[in-house]
């Protein structure tokens, strides 16, 4: 499905948890970057003015009446561009790290290149993850491993927010259990046959509000995450093998 | 070399594995209790079918004498009913999690100035 003037329909979705700090400069940045695209925000119970703050700023929002978690607002917005008969979902984080300015780039790569799904990468152009905290560090190492081994296909920034979605995936999506929409999702969907690939970025430093891991967080992200893996690659040739 | 009776016990705590991993496959129990119960039965079959290592378990608990049959029964029975109990919440959460989806998405809003200065929802 397209619009009227032929081109195809896209969303940009920005989950969004208790950023009132970020928020009104990140949606600004996103219109004045990329205006053809549709805006919408997914507001995932935020308690603080976040709510407040997006009323102000006449822009759509679809809100939780409580807290979901990171995987499941970007599954309402999969769900939302869906219903709405997008053709593509671009996605982001609210805490103003990723540049909305990559996004026309970054679209313009995935037209081009017919894939299913898009990652804005930090990694993949270095290679190396020096700039990052030990201890994610290694997480980083171990799912983009993981993820290599299974698939034979290496994704160097698993845990990367910014991404575009083709809307043949809308459906693979929209009803599978995923925890961050990272190692877990990504091998699902290389593991199915789907075109997925990375394109580099960059990504500022955090400056408001915290990570979305607490300490006991980043503890259960791991077997979390490394056991929905292994799941998603075994439904995914379960899928074949029955297709 | 592997007892015939550890090898039981690896059987039947690979066969709970797998009944763990169906259920996560099919969204009837949260990928986080599945993470701890799949971690509770791989160290307890460990404990259980490594002689060396639950002499030195039962030392260290001040074990005398070995546990009744009875009792292995029982923490059986009760980690079932953990699974049942996990796999019902896991329900229930799935369903609130999906009303709340949908209401945000039919609720979705947008407040419009229009040209004649008044703010519409």
């Amino acid at each position: 499905m397209t619009s009227s003037s032929g081109r195809p329909r896209v969303l940009v979705a920005i989950p969004v948890f208790n950023e009132e700090r970020t928020v009104a400069r990140v949606v600004q940045a996103v219109r004045t970057s990329t205006p053809r695209f549709d805006l919408v925000m997914v507001n995932d119970g935020s308690s603080d003015r976040t709510e407040a703050i997006l009323r102000d700023l006449h822009v759509t929002t679809v809100t939780h009446l409580c807290n979901l978690g990171y995987g499941r607002a970007l599954q309402t917005a999969i769900r939302y561009a869906r219903a709405g008969g997008y053709d593509a979902l671009i996605t982001l984080d609210a805490d103003g790290q990723h540049r909305p300015e990559d996004i026309e780039r970054l679209y313009t790569d995935f037209d081009a290149g017919d894939f299913d799904v898009l990652i804005g990468s930090r990694f993949v152009e270095q290679r190396r993850y020096d700039d990052v905290p030990l201890t994610r560090r290694l997480g980083m190492r171990l799912f983009s491993a993981i993820v290599g081994v299974l698939t034979g296909q290496v994704i160097y920034d698993t845990s990367s927010g910014l991404k575009i979605m083709h809307r043949r995936v809308f459906d693979a999506l929209a009803e599978r259990p995923f925890v961050h929409f990272h190692a877990e999702v990504l091998t699902y969907l290389i593991a199915s046959g789907y075109k997925v690939t990375e394109r580099p970025v960059v990504v500022d430093e955090r400056h408001f509000g915290a990570s979305m891991y607490s300490w006991l967080g980043a503890i259960e992200y791991a077997p979390k995450v490394a056991f929905l893996t292994l799941l998603g690659f075994v439904e995914a040739h379960l899928r074949k093998g029955r297709a | 070399m592997l007892t015939p009776t550890a090898a039981s016990i690896d059987l039947i705590a690979a066969a709970a594995i797998v009944w763990l991993f169906t259920l996560v496959r099919r969204d009837r129990l949260y990928v986080g209790y599945s993470v701890i119960l799949v971690a509770v039965i791989v160290l307890g079959a460990v404990v259980l079918s490594v002689a060396p290592i639950l002499r030195a378990v039962n030392t260290l608990g001040g074990v005398v004498t070995a546990a009744p049959g009875l009792i292995l029964l029982t923490l059986a029975f009760l980690v079932l009913m953990v699974v049942y109990l996990l796999t019902q919440v896991t329900l229930l959460a799935n369903r609130l999690t999906r009303l709340v989806q949908e209401l945000a998405i039919r609720n979705a809003s947008t407040t419009v100035p229009e040209a004649d200065g008044i703010t519409r929802r």
